[in-house]
């Protein structure tokens, strides 16, 4: 049977939130950044600020020189993610099988149709309507046989539009398109196959596979399926993830580690209280750093044993930041990870353990205070100490 | 009374705070009558030490910490005898120098004449079992625990010594002791260990602070003041000069077979005239008299081993030099005054400085290193100092700064004079600009750590050479580049040391002249003499370039501002004849000096025939050859003798205080008593005063006449040859980076010689650039990202093997990086012998190689190539220029300007050619900028002078002070601009007033992001 996937994409779709929020804004030049510091990086811009040279990834300070009526919005990641849930199921009202992408980005299988050709159009303007009228967003969709057309087709389409490929004209439409479009071109891959004069997918799907095998490496074979157009990945349904991320933005940027190291014990803090909440335990931590100069750096470890609490948490987290900092560059953002976890042991201790139930009425004390009054509330002792450094 | 036996200057790198000037200062306001300087590993600052000992009233005590290279040991050592001395010396050497160096070892072997102090037990305990317990000490210091100290003193029965470790001046100075720790061992203040730095209150105390905190330990005390009183008894002197011997093949005297050589030379070359026999004889007897013939002998054996070097300096004042071909300037002919080289009262040994071509340097230095001896031959150090942009960039790092972001603070500094916070409030470049929330403390705190030494380099060229081995005097270490140093600066080797200073400079002019006669004698068969400045200066062609101000690329001659000097009285010079042009250009090249606009107009005025008269009518003889003004060092001297009176004694020393950039005291006195002397010799205050005022300019910067004739006679040459043979001289100035002007500026000179650029091809390129007719090739050299390996290895293949017949061939014959392949390709080595075939596919056909596993037989080749050329697309024309910028670092196939070929051909301009037809105009050209120089005006307000391009020639703007605040801005980084301005002629020199600059519409968006940035 034929394979129909759609890419459902909404261009800017932080800016788009935003505009949502407050309609005022539409037609304004607009920027949104992680955090409102002068070295902030840029991360969506809406056309107006497009126009005036502004691009995602710059400086804030830069791009508020080049236009001075630049509004500028803080990310507001929890919004966005609920709007995001919101394209989803709109998504998953046109097909069973859809599966989210990012914020924003939604594929779905509407192979069920692919009988009526003109059912399967009509699916996907009503999705763009409905997208449009009860969200108040403008998707770009596109229409292939297969994820990887459907995706670039997508952007292509301009906001509220769709952009159909036929089954069987994959190549011919990938064909005068750049090669960057391509997801397995990385900078890497680019530079070699612009010194090599192959700019368009089309002069790639030229080549052999084996051809290109010699010429990427493992790289090559894929860059041979994805320029002639060929993709057999499904549509997968939406998994939960059970992974947990904590990750906090340093205002300002900071290379004292005290101060980060007692950043990443609130963090591994606050690890221990969800995970607590939701009956979990800690297999394995991870650690991510981006310094000021966006370089980053990142580690993990497994954890001796599985654990929730906040002492075991912290050990490790202390350890993992002692084996990632390693530079003096201020840090700018850290994320603190639990890639895996399982539901909490329920097994009795054989012995009485006096000193782990003594940390775990603390743990349950502190929970029940910051509850009540919030999370600054209450803290272990270097916490507070860092806290009023900080606030200095 | 206590005596501080233990403090570090800021010459312990990284450790001390505190200048030993400042130190000794304290001390003495401290009541202290001796003080020790014990700075890490070294005595840096030995002769400082001494002196500002001298100045303060305090008796020095020598020493060293020498800390072991890994662990925690370390050991105070006091010498106090000369063989003490002697032995630290070697201690520190070996310190630096031995692989597997051991402290107590060192100690025990060089032990005689020093006091040990150290807090490492293990290290006292190694040295008291090996050679017993004399002048050993146990150390109580700030930081340490003292009943420890006290318990191994008393098992071991090593006596207690009280120090304060000091590492600064101040109790206050504890945080810039830290930030200097941490910016020199790469952490931050907060993740130092106990072990990186000193106690908190190791600065320097009070005898009495210090009696009351050790007042528990009087013996320690006691100890203190009996080690000092050894320690201050021994007195160190380098009393006489320090040279190597020359030792003649027959046993004579190095005096004898000095005066044999000269006599015997100036006879042959003057023919035995009595004036040159007698001025000869006059030299010989000052040099037998201070005992320098081995110094002359040993230069010429120094010289002798290269055939292409330029004596200059104020050894080209002297017959003597000349005769034993260590200089080429004549000084009978050019009349040099041979008492600002040598004279009776002159103590410090004479200064011959020695050009050699700047790639033979280093071999000669290994030869001489190899003929005295390792340890008897060593280069001179440099201290590095912090300046502010270092001291900026190294405080922002230790903030955490991203270097984005310090670049582009410190980038705003360039130029910077005196108070940091006025500089950035009020110089225009930080208009507009909001520093962050660090930044005000940084910049504070730089100020603080401005002239601190930061670390230890190498003298352009001094190498000192002692008979009886170095260590009998200084330490010698290791530097980066693998030479061993002494550790001791020029002024310290020279004036305290009495080192005599063998100065062994590179010159890249002198490569160029060296490859381009080679080059010559190669291809056109004729072997040229550069020596020989009459012929040159005779030349007709060569004069025509110096009258028309063309000789870009001339050693010396070629600079933005002479060139325009050169423009100005380029006319006069036209019927002139050789010996003019020669004295013109000497004048000249001393002549330009900061501040001096004044004179030089003077001097065009008279040099074309305005009315002048001499100040006093005993200037006449002295000043006639400039036209009464005082323009080298040398008159100096002789306005001082002649007007008040001084002796050649004094009027040297009047001399070497401007020029030597002495104490502002020095030279204020010496005027006045210039002031006094022309007063009691009857010459009118006014000319006193002006005179006087006059000699003062020479503070900032002044050559001597013997300097600048040597250095006339090779831009003669560097002329000669640009006249003559334009395409093998603009090679060899191309293949040697170094000049005044960019590697994109000469290729512009090039066009503009009427020479064709060629690009490098794998047949036909060499390493360095070629030329020959009326082309020039560019060179291997110029392509960046290829190792020097490679490129050499790529000639040699081909001069072995012949010629390549095909890109295969290529990849068959020369093994290469791939990365250095996708350079070779880009800059077009291999587009001649494979015109079929562009860049695209050469870059396909050499993956798909690599993929294969690189095979010998090349089957696949001719398929695979026929693939490649329908598949792969050639390089538009943007991507060509894009290519070139990356592999050059520049254009060089068209100028630069060619980019804005949109706007150039709608635009209205005036070519740099044409300019001086628009005299008095408001006119508007493209440029391209080459070079510029900031200037302050009288009033403190900075402009510049700028030198842009465009395709027809070079001009000069000059922005001020208003302009300047406008547009110095735009003026960051390469880019073409369009300059509008008042076209101003003066004598014939055209230069543009900027009234406006503004970008090219086609880079308007790239150039407002840079900007903004």
């Amino acid at each position: 049977m034929d394979r129909h996937i759609v890419h459902i994409s909404v261009p800017s779709f932080p800016i788009q939130m935003e505009v949502r929020r407050l309609p005022r804004l539409k037609g304004w030049p607009l920027a949104v950044v992680p955090n409102m510091g002068k070295r902030a990086i840029i991360q969506a811009v809406s056309l107006e600020a497009l126009r005036s040279g502004i691009r995602k990834g710059m400086l804030l300070s830069v791009a508020q020189k080049l236009c001075r009526d630049l509004e500028v919005l803080p990310y507001d990641e929890r919004y966005y993610r609920s709007g995001s849930e919101e394209v989803f199921a709109v998504a998953c009202k046109m097909s069973p099988i859809a599966e989210p992408v990012n914020l924003g980005k939604v594929f779905a299988d509407l192979s069920f149709a692919a009988r009526d050709a003109r059912r399967l159009v009509d699916i996907c303007w009503r999705t763009v309507n409905d997208l449009h009228n009860s969200i108040g967003i403008s998707p770009a969709l596109g229409l292939a046989s297969n994820k990887l057309v459907s995706m670039i087709a997508a952007r292509l389409a301009s906001e509220n539009d769709l952009c159909q490929v036929a089954g069987g004209d994959e190549k011919k439409f990938l064909q005068p398109l750049s090669a960057h479009h391509l997801p397995v071109v990385d900078r890497k891959v680019w530079r070699r196959l612009w010194l090599m004069g192959l700019r368009l997918i089309g002069s790639i799907a030229c080549f052999e596979a084996a051809d290109l095998a010699l010429l990427f490496g493992r790289s090559g074979v894929r860059l041979h399926e994805q320029a002639n157009g060929i993709d057999f990945t499904p549509v997968l349904p939406a998994k939960k993830s059970s992974g947990r991320v904590f990750g906090e933005i340093l205002v300002p940027d900071t290379n004292d580690v005290e101060v980060i190291r007692a950043r990443v014990c609130r963090l591994a803090e606050s690890a221990g209280m969800e995970l607590r909440a939701n009956r979990l335990q800690a297999l394995r931590l991870s650690l991510a750093i981006e310094y000021a100069d966006a370089r980053q750096a990142e580690h993990s470890h497994k954890l001796s044993r599985r654990s929730s609490a906040d002492a075991d948490l912290k050990d490790s987290a202390v350890k993992l930041l002692a084996a990632t900092l390693r530079r003096r560059v201020s840090v700018r953002v850290i994320t603190l990870g639990v890639p895996e976890v399982v539901p909490a042991a329920v097994q009795l201790d054989l012995f009485p353990q006096p000193l782990a139930e003594k940390h775990q009425r603390i743990e349950k004390a502190i929970e029940v205070i910051r509850g009540r009054f919030g999370v600054e509330a209450i803290g272990y002792a270097p916490l507070r100490q860092s806290a009023v450094r900080l606030s200095i | 009374m206590f005596r501080h036996l233990s403090v570090r200057s800021f010459y312990s790198f990284g450790c001390g705070t505190a200048s030993v000037e400042r130190l000794c200062a304290r001390a003495k306001a401290l009541g202290c009558t001796e003080i020790a300087l014990t700075d890490v590993n070294g005595l840096y600052a030995i002769g400082w030490f001494f002196k500002a000992c001298e100045d303060n009233g305090l008796t020095p005590i020598v020493g060293v910490e020498v800390r072991h290279p890994s662990g925690p040991c370390r050991a105070v050592l006091l010498p106090f005898t000369r063989q003490g001395y002697s032995h630290l010396c070697h201690i520190i050497s070996a310190r630096h120098l031995e692989e597997n160096f051991s402290l107590a070892e060192a100690i025990t072997r060089w032990r005689e004449g020093l006091v040990i102090i150290s807090d490492t037990f293990a290290l006292l305990a190694a040295i008291a079992g090996r050679g017993g317990r004399a002048n050993l000490y146990v150390e109580l210091r700030p930081g340490r625990s003292r009943s420890e100290a006290m318990a191994f003193s008393r098992t071991s029965g090593i006596p207690p010594i009280v120090t304060n470790d000091v590492h600064f001046l101040e109790r206050d100075d504890y945080a810039l002791h830290l930030k200097l720790r941490a910016i020199h061992l790469k952490k931050t203040v907060k993740t130092l260990e106990g072990d990186h730095v000193a106690s908190p209150e190791a600065w320097l105390k009070s005898a009495k602070q210090m009696q009351e905190e050790f007042a528990s330990y009087p013996e320690a005390l006691a100890n203190t003041e009996r080690v000092a009183a050894i320690c201050a008894s021994f007195r160190l002197e380098f009393s006489r000069p320090i040279f190597p011997q020359f030792t003649g093949a027959d046993g004579r005297s190095a005096d004898e077979v000095l005066r044999d050589i000269a006599t015997t030379t100036a006879q042959r070359k003057y023919c035995g005239s009595p004036a040159v026999m007698e001025r000869l004889e006059k030299e010989l007897e000052i040099i037998t008299r201070k005992g320098f013939a081995h110094t002359f002998l040993v230069m010429r054996d120094i010289v002798k081993k290269s055939e292409h070097t330029c004596g200059r300096g104020s050894a080209a004042a002297s017959l003597v030099s000349h005769v034993l071909e260590i200089t080429d300037v004549d000084p009978i002919s050019c009349d040099l005054y041979f008492g600002r080289f040598l004279n009776d009262a002159r103590t410090d040994p004479p200064d011959i400085d020695m050009d050699f071509c700047r790639d033979e340097r280093r071999p000669i230095i290994d030869a001489v290193f190899t003929q005295y001896g390792e340890a008897n031959a060593a280069m001179v150090a440099n201290h590095n100092c912090m300046g502010m942009r270092q001291a900026i960039r190294r405080l922002a790092e230790l903030e955490g700064l991203p270097q984005s972001e310090i670049a582009l603070v410190t980038r705003l500094f360039s130029g910077w004079g005196g108070n940091i916070a006025d500089f950035c409030a009020t110089h225009p470049r930080f208009r507009g600009v909001k520093l962050s929330d660090k930044w005000p403390m940084i910049l504070k705190d730089a100020e603080q750590l401005v002239g601190i030494p930061s670390h230890l380099s190498l003298h352009p060229g001094g190498v000192v050479i002692a008979p009886d081995g170095i260590d009998n005097y200084i330490p010698r270490q290791r530097s980066k580049n693998g030479l061993i140093a002494i550790q001791t600066e020029k002024d310290q080797t020279e004036d305290f040391l009495k080192f005599v200073k063998f100065d062994i400079l590179g010159n890249t002019s002198l490569c160029v002249l060296r490859d381009c006669l080679c080059a010559i004698e190669k291809d056109c068969g004729v072997r040229l003499q550069y020596r020989d400045w009459r012929r040159s200066a005779a030349d007709a062609k060569t004069r025509a370039l110096i009258a028309t101000a063309r000789t870009m690329g001339c050693f010396h001659i070629e600079s933005a501002s002479f060139l325009q000097l050169l423009e100005k009285i380029g006319p006069g010079l036209k019927s002139a004849g050789p010996q003019k042009v020669f004295d013109v250009l000497v004048i000249l090249s001393s002549i330009i000096r900061p501040a001096s606009n004044d004179n030089i107009k003077e001097f065009l005025r008279r040099f074309f025939g305005g009315p002048f008269t001499y100040l006093h009518p005993k200037l006449e003889p002295i000043l006639a050859e400039t036209l009464g003004l005082p323009v080298y060092q040398e008159h100096v001297n002789l306005m001082a003798m002649a007007l008040a009176g001084f002796s050649e004694v004094e009027a040297d020393q009047l001399r070497k205080a401007l020029t030597a950039k002495k104490s502002e005291k020095l030279i204020r006195t010496l005027i006045q008593k210039y002031v006094a002397g022309c007063r009691h010799n009857g010459v009118p205050e006014e000319v006193a005063q002006t005179t006087a005022r006059q000699i003062l300019q020479f503070v900032h910067y002044s050559f001597l006449k013997a300097h600048s004739a040597s250095y006339v006679i090779l831009a003669l040459a560097c002329t000669y040859l640009k006249a003559h043979y334009p395409a093998l001289f603009m090679a060899a100035r191309l293949s040697h980076p170094g000049g005044f002007w960019s590697f994109r500026a000469y290729l512009s000179e090039c066009t503009r010689l009427g020479l064709r650029v060629l690009m490098p091809d794998v047949n036909n390129s060499r390493v360095e650039c070629t030329g020959r007719d009326d082309w020039v090739r560019i060179g291997l050299m110029a392509i960046k990202g290829v190792r020097q390996q490679t490129k050499n290895k790529i000639v040699a293949e081909r001069e072995k093997n012949g010629r390549f017949v095909s890109f295969a061939d290529f990849l068959r014959r020369v093994p290469v990086e791939d990365d250095e392949m996708e350079q070779l390709i880009m800059a077009g080595l291999f587009d001649r012998i494979e015109p079929q075939l562009h860049q695209g596919a050469m870059h396909y056909l050499y993956s798909h190689w690599v993929g294969l596993g690189k095979p010998a037989p090349m089957d696949w080749y001719s398929e695979q190539r026929q693939r490649a050329c329908r598949a792969c697309q050639p390089y538009g024309e943007k991507e060509k220029l894009h290519n070139e910028i990356e592999v050059f670092g520049t254009l060089v196939s068209r100028h630069p300007l060619a980019q804005c070929q949109a706007t150039l051909s709608r635009l209205r301009r005036v070519m740099a050619k044409d300019l001086h037809r628009h005299a008095g105009k408001m006119v508007t050209l493209a440029g391209w900028p080459i070079t510029s120089k900031e200037v302050t005006t009288r009033q403190e307000e900075p402009m510049e002078f700028w030198a842009f391009e465009d395709e027809s020639g070079v001009f000069h703007a000059v922005l001020f002070p208003r302009a300047y605040q406008k547009f110095c801005r735009l003026l960051v980084g390469e880019r073409p601009l369009l300059i509008s301005g008042m076209v101003q002629q003066e004598y014939g020199a055209v230069t543009l007033n900027v009234v406006n600059i503004s970008k090219f519409p086609e880079l308007a968006n790239q150039g407002k992001q840079e900007a903004v940035a």
